[in-house]
């Protein structure tokens, strides 16, 4: 027989590929007989040759088309409820994996909901707004300094020489939260804080549309002292919605008339304001008018532009306008852009003014990280069930010798994956709205997103659906399929799929380093908070509150700091425009004429700081030369920081004293000059600074607390301040606080690191404590004959975790490189920043060895401390 | 027109009849080529067979498994009466035109 002449094996390959069921068998036939005679006739070569042939003759229509396959849920109902009722048995017989299956799928699934739904929230900021295309916001950045208000004479620039813009309006919102007063027909008064609010220029309106309840848009906030109000915050002042033309007063200084109503804005708004005020009087403060490069991020310029205008040549006009718009002795920096509305709020690089804006790289971490957990949770599902394989081989044998074709089979694995997940997706959609409620913390914001009402997002759902059925089941069903039922029948099926542990150990690699990465992220973000804590900030921040004071009144200013020193436990008071470090900054421009004429003059820009004669020493800045101001109000003398003494080319704060530099037009003379302090958070190096003293333009009291009785203290500070501001509610920050406010956004990655490292951890020792189940299962017999042949508990213990510390070990050097790149570029944030260091690795590596160890030891040691005569006796 | 027979599938119909109860591919494949003098492409007679099967003009049994053919079971065709029916309807056309040709064509 062996020696019989056939057909080339790889053409009778393709035929059977080609062909379809209904034909083949007697097709073949049919060439094999054409074959056999031809052999004897003309030979094997052109036998061979004509086999070919007629196998490619054969590519017709007739052998192509597919029967319709017999499985069609709805055709055979009877095989899919059968199908249905042995899967949800075997799920049962299973519990225990089944539970570890769903567990780790919903986990993931619901940090992937959370983290789609706030990114999804986040890339949808004011799409929805009519017009969005042609609303820009103006910009003006420099080569090292990005500004989003810019200098007031710009307004008029813009104003007069592009028609092509339709509105312009600013938004102003330098002021603190306002008090609303409002009086009820009893004569009685009632207060409200509300942060929500700005003050705008009447074409606003015309920008940004509202749902309008009442009043009307083109004219509502024309008049000065008018107002237009959201309908929740109408029912809360007033109880009702129906409240034009009635009254409130802001600040108890001005009497507001409402003009209009609207529907509250959107949640995914960067302007979410319920209470918009008409801009009168000034349209600025007098310290930026005619300022050509003053910069002040809360009064923020935006613009319409006409649909048909080209705004790529609105832009090249736009920054080159300053070059002959702007005075040839102004020194420009900076140029004019627009900014689409749709960018506004992925750009961490301005100020924002309505909502905290949100960088790319921050969404795409986050996506990043639920692709992670999402593929941990997968591999699970890919490992336990490639694992079972030993267990259900049996039943896939028993189901083929009755008929069933790889196919079927794995179809019905396909619908086991999808029975599971779908369960996975019931809990985690059930859940999902409740860890948004929680999740505050973390992404920021309340999202009270609900998934079942949004129909816009089924089809998302819907489609994540079979993606996670396709990458969790994909494998598994198709490795089950392809069981041998001669070799399932006969329990040889460990010998034979052996080979399928190498990618089951290569997923758990990526599973590992999945879990270290986020380890060490989650260490580095942990190590660079301490350090934002601990670090030097250049000035005494203990005991130091801060408050703004609501009016410029030199007098009540000096009546209120004498007040305060009568208290002994108040050490020191002082006014200053933002005290020290703070969140934004005044800039100004200066030029310094070295006195030696050869050299040029020097010109920058620097920080400044308004202060009064004790600011110095209530935040115990340091005073390397001079002396400190003296008096309340000494204009033409000034104090600057190490930083700026470099600048203008000295080394020696001595030499200073006494020179001549220019600010923002004024001349002032050196007095003193202050080791550096930090002006900012510690995202920012150290800029130069200006301390000018004029009490006239100070927004911040900071008093500093001696004494143990901080309470006491308190209750007379504010008992003074509110008896000389009368109408006004004392509200005061800890320095510390505020300066801990300066990293809300590091402090959110750090909670978010931690918590996706958590549920890493969890579902990474879930899938390890299913799987060292089944292994030490498999394994009974040779455990039973290591101990029979001497092994000690400890011995067995060993062998088995030396097994994962290998992969543990693998994943690490895999994790390693990933995480310190997205480390080292995320401390990139920051002028100050720890290095990394080699202990967090080792923590991360120790760290996961360790739950690597707890996940598998419990039944490790079941198995070992087991007798060994009951694995091995075989009955 | 449905049941029109070309003339492939006429010589086709017409020796699956022919060979009655041994009418499988090969055979079929040799009787025609014996018949014709032409090789037959075996495509081309499978396509013929599977088009008239579903027509209905011809029926198939497989047949037992032997030592044969590497152990492939033969496919055998038999004519149905539809197929019948098609076949004289067929030669009662031919020989009706055949009738009526012109006397110079009469060919004796």
């Amino acid at each position: 027989m062996k020696n019989l002449p056939s057909p080339p094996l790889w053409i009778q390959r393709f035929f059977r590929w080609y062909c379809n069921q209904s034909h083949q068998e007697h097709l073949e036939g049919d060439l094999f007989e054409l074959f056999e005679r031809r052999v004897n006739t003309h030979g094997l070569r052109r036998a061979k040759w004509y086999y070919f042939r007629d196998v490619i003759d054969l590519v017709r229509p007739f052998t192509l088309r597919r029967n319709i396959s017999p499985y069609y849920p709805f055709i055979y109902p009877d095989m899919f409820f059968h199908q249905l009722k042995t899967v949800l048995r075997n799920m049962r017989r299973n519990a225990s994996f089944t539970l570890i299956n769903v567990l780790g799928l919903t986990l993931s699934l619901i940090a992937t909901l959370v983290i789609f739904l706030k990114v999804g929230h986040d890339l949808n900021f004011d799409r929805s707004m009519p017009a969005a295309g042609y609303i820009f916001r103006v910009l003006a950045d420099g080569s090292d300094h990005y500004h989003a208000g810019i200098p007031e004479p710009v307004y008029e620039v813009i104003r007069t020489n592009f028609p092509q813009i339709e509105a312009m309006a600013v938004i102003d919102r330098n002021f603190e939260v306002p008090v609303l007063t409002i009086t009820d027909e009893n004569g009685q008064k009632k207060q409200f804080k509300e942060e929500q609010v700005a003050m705008v220029w009447p074409e606003y309106l015309k920008i940004f549309t509202y749902e309008w309840i009442a009043g009307n848009p083109l004219t509502a906030l024309e008049n000065p002292h008018s107002a237009v109000i959201a309908r929740s915050m109408a029912e809360r002042m007033y109880g009702t919605s129906d409240v034009v033309g009635k009254t409130f007063s802001l600040n108890q200084e001005t009497e507001m008339l409402i003009t209009g109503v609207y529907n509250d804005p959107p949640l995914s708004t960067n302007f979410p304001f319920l209470l918009l005020m008409s801009k009168s009087g000034d349209l600025v403060p007098p310290w930026l008018k005619g300022q050509w490069n003053s910069f002040a991020e809360t009064f923020q310029l935006y613009v319409k532009i006409n649909p048909h205008a080209d705004i790529d040549s609105l832009n090249a006009h736009l920054a080159g306008i300053l070059k002959t718009a702007a005075p040839k002795e102004e020194n420009i920096l900076y140029t004019l852009r627009l900014q689409p509305l749709k960018d506004i709020h992925l750009d961490t690089r301005h100020y924002a003014i309505g909502k905290p804006a949100i960088s790319r790289t921050t969404l795409g971490a986050l996506v990043l990280i639920a692709v992670f957990l999402l593929i941990s949770a997968c591999i699970n599902f890919i490992n336990l069930n490639t694992s079972l394989i030993f267990q259900r081989a049996k039943e896939v044998g028993l189901r083929k010798v009755l008929g069933s074709q790889n196919g079927n089979i794995f179809r019905f694995f396909m619908l086991e994956t999808g029975v599971l997940v779908i369960i996975s997706f019931f809990i985690a959609i059930a859940l999902t709205p409740l860890v948004l409620r929680q999740a505050e913390f973390i992404l920021g914001e309340k999202l009270p997103i609900s998934l079942v009402g949004q129909l816009g997002l089924w089809p998302w759902i819907l489609a994540f659906f079979v993606l996670v059925c396709l990458l969790a089941g994909l494998y598994p069903a198709f490795l089950l399929s392809r069981i041998n039922p001669v070799i399932a029948l006969k329990n040889k099926v460990e010998k034979s799929y052996g080979k399928g542990m190498s990618l089951r150990k290569g997923l758990m690699v990526m599973q590992f380093s999945i879990s270290q990465m986020l380890i060490i992220c989650m260490l580095v973000a942990m190590q660079q908070m301490q350090f934002f804590h601990n670090a030097p900030m250049g000035f005494d921040h203990t005991a130091l509150i801060e408050v703004k004071t609501p009016a410029n009144d030199f007098q009540k200013l000096k009546q209120i700091k004498e007040a305060f020193l009568q208290d002994p436990s108040i050490r020191s008071v002082c006014f200053s425009n933002n005290g020290a470090a703070a969140d934004g900054y005044w800039q100004y421009d200066f030029a310094y004429l070295p006195q030696d004429s050869q050299k040029t003059e020097i010109k920058g820009n620097t920080h400044i700081k308004i202060v009064d004669n004790d600011y110095i020493s209530t935040y115990g800045i340091e005073l390397v030369a001079g002396a400190p101001f003296a008096e309340w109000d000494t204009l033409s003398y000034t104090i600057i920081n190490e930083t700026l003494l470099k600048m203008i080319g000295l080394n020696d704060g001595n030499e200073a004293l006494g020179q001549i530099i220019t600010i923002g037009g004024q001349k002032y003379q050196i007095q003193g000059v202050v080791k550096d302090f930090h002006l900012q958070s510690l995202h920012s190096e150290i800029a130069p600074a200006v301390l000018i003293c004029d009490i006239h333009n100070t927004y911040t009291c900071g008093i500093k607390i001696k004494g143990q009785n901080l309470n006491k203290t308190l209750a007379h500070i504010s008992f003074t301040w509110e008896e000389t501001f009368p109408g006004n509610v004392f509200e005061y920050r800890f320095l510390d606080d505020i300066i801990a406010s300066f990293y809300e956004n590091e402090k959110r990655v750090m909670e978010l690191f931690q918590l996706a490292a958590i549920i890493a951890i969890c579902i990474g020792a879930l899938g390890l404590f299913g799987l060292i189940s089944l292994i030490a299962a498999q394994r009974n017999k040779e455990i039973g004959i290591r101990k029979v042949l001497g092994a000690s508990v400890g011995n067995i213990l060993a062998i088995f975790s030396a097994d994962f510390g290998w992969l543990v070990l693998l994943g690490f050097v895999i994790a390693a490189p990933f995480a310190t790149w997205a480390m080292l570029s995320w401390l990139e944030n920051f002028a100050y920043r720890i290095p990394l260091q080699l202990g967090v690795f080792v923590l991360a590596l120790l760290a996961s060895g360790l739950i690597m160890l707890l996940s598998i030891g419990w039944k490790t040691f079941r198995v070992a401390s087991m007798n060994p005569v009951d694995a091995i006796r075989d009955e | 027109m449905h049941n029109y027979l070309g003339q492939f599938e006429e010589l086709v119909l017409l020796t699956v009849a022919l060979l009655g109860e041994e009418a499988y591919g090969v055979a079929i494949k040799d009787q025609l080529e014996t018949h014709t003098g032409n090789s037959a492409s075996i495509g081309a007679l499978h396509a013929a067979l599977d088009r008239m099967e579903r027509k209905g003009f011809l029926v198939s049994t497989t047949g037992g498994t032997t030592a044969e053919r590497g152990g492939r079971r033969k496919r055998y065709f038999s004519v149905t009466s539809l197929g019948k029916d098609a076949l004289k309807e067929a030669r009662t056309l031919r020989e009706s035109l055949w009738e009526n040709l012109p006397p110079h064509f009469a060919i004796d």
